[in-house]
């Protein structure tokens, strides 16, 4: 039977996992050193999108309680050995991560720019080279405005750093791709989260989405050295 | 720690929804080879640290790294 893995936390962490499942499989936990796996069967017979729901409920609840760095959907092992395994092999990097997380949440501001600037149409304005110039264009357009989408995150940034941990940027997809986006992320202390968010949304006009506090999932792959010493100094 | 007093948020609405699953695409990966299964059926064996966190991802991963890269966002 395949495993499922959650979140990683401390061993030594408060872990409540009473009445908590995934979808219908049992969470328990493994250790191995300091560190432990919150882990479930795979279930059976599940939709992806179930999965991912259940996958976002199990570590929300778990962050809700306790200090843990969530994991990426999709992490399966064999088995209960297979985990332990792994845990005892990436020791170092995940207590790493464990640290960098203890305590904080995420906020997420996602900027919105309109593709725009279209370059114009030259030459032939008919056939395949036509379509593929029309191509073209338009991903050097969507490249421009996600360019103007990090900038305007990044500007963000700026403004409340003294308050957070850490940040991120990601260029995200939207719906639309008239519209190109990027996902500002801030690790903030617990405490801070309120007051972060209270000045992002000062800061924050029509372009801009914020939502959270979320478990801090987009700061437990490796950060730059200057962001990570400084989420690990606190 | 007192994490009740700081709840997460509740996934739900359409926006909300997205974020959650770029989210869940951010978390701790594992490296090594291991084994991807979707509703207990495997899917395939991956190296390094391809891990499958979609249908898209998984197809992505499938692709020679040239056409990936000639899709990729």
């Amino acid at each position: 039977m395949s495993v499922c893995v959650l979140a990683i936390t401390r061993t030594t962490a408060p872990m409540d996992l009473r009445g908590a499942a995934y979808v219908r499989s049992t969470l328990r936990v493994v250790g191995a050193g300091a560190l432990a796996a919150v882990i479930a069967d795979a279930p059976e017979s599940q939709t992806i999108d179930t999965l991912r729901a259940a996958h976002y409920q199990v570590i929300a609840a778990l962050a809700a309680k306790s200090d843990i760095a969530p994991m990426q959907f999709g992490a399966v092992l064999e088995d209960d050995a297979a985990v332990e395994a792994w845990l005892a092999t990436a020791q170092g990097d995940l207590s790493d991560i464990v640290a960098r997380v203890a305590g904080c949440a995420e906020l997420i501001a996602t900027v919105t720019i309109a593709v725009t600037d279209l370059d114009p149409p030259t030459g032939e304005i008919s056939g395949g080279s036509a379509y593929l110039r029309a191509q073209a264009a338009r991903l050097r357009a969507e490249e421009r405005a996600h360019g103007r989408a990090r900038e305007r995150a990044r500007l963000l940034i700026e403004a409340v750093e003294p308050f957070i941990r850490a940040h991120r940027v990601f260029d995200v997809r939207e719906a639309s791709d008239a519209i190109a986006a990027a996902d500002a992320a801030f690790l903030v202390s617990r405490e801070q989260a309120r007051y972060v968010r209270d000045k992002l949304n000062d800061l924050a006009d029509g372009d801009v989405r914020l939502s959270g506090p979320w478990p801090p999932f987009s700061f437990c792959a490796p950060l730059e050295t200057e962001n990570a010493a400084k989420a690990l100094a606190g | 720690m007192s994490g009740s007093a700081h709840p997460f948020m509740d996934a739900s609405g359409p926006r909300l929804v997205d974020v959650v699953d770029r989210l869940l695409d951010r978390g701790v990966v594992i490296s090594g080879d291991l084994r991807l299964s979707v509703a207990d059926v495997d899917l395939l064996f991956v190296g390094l640290r391809v891990i499958a966190s979609s249908v898209d991802t998984i197809d992505a991963a499938r692709q020679p790294k040239s056409k990936r890269e000639a899709i990729a966002p």
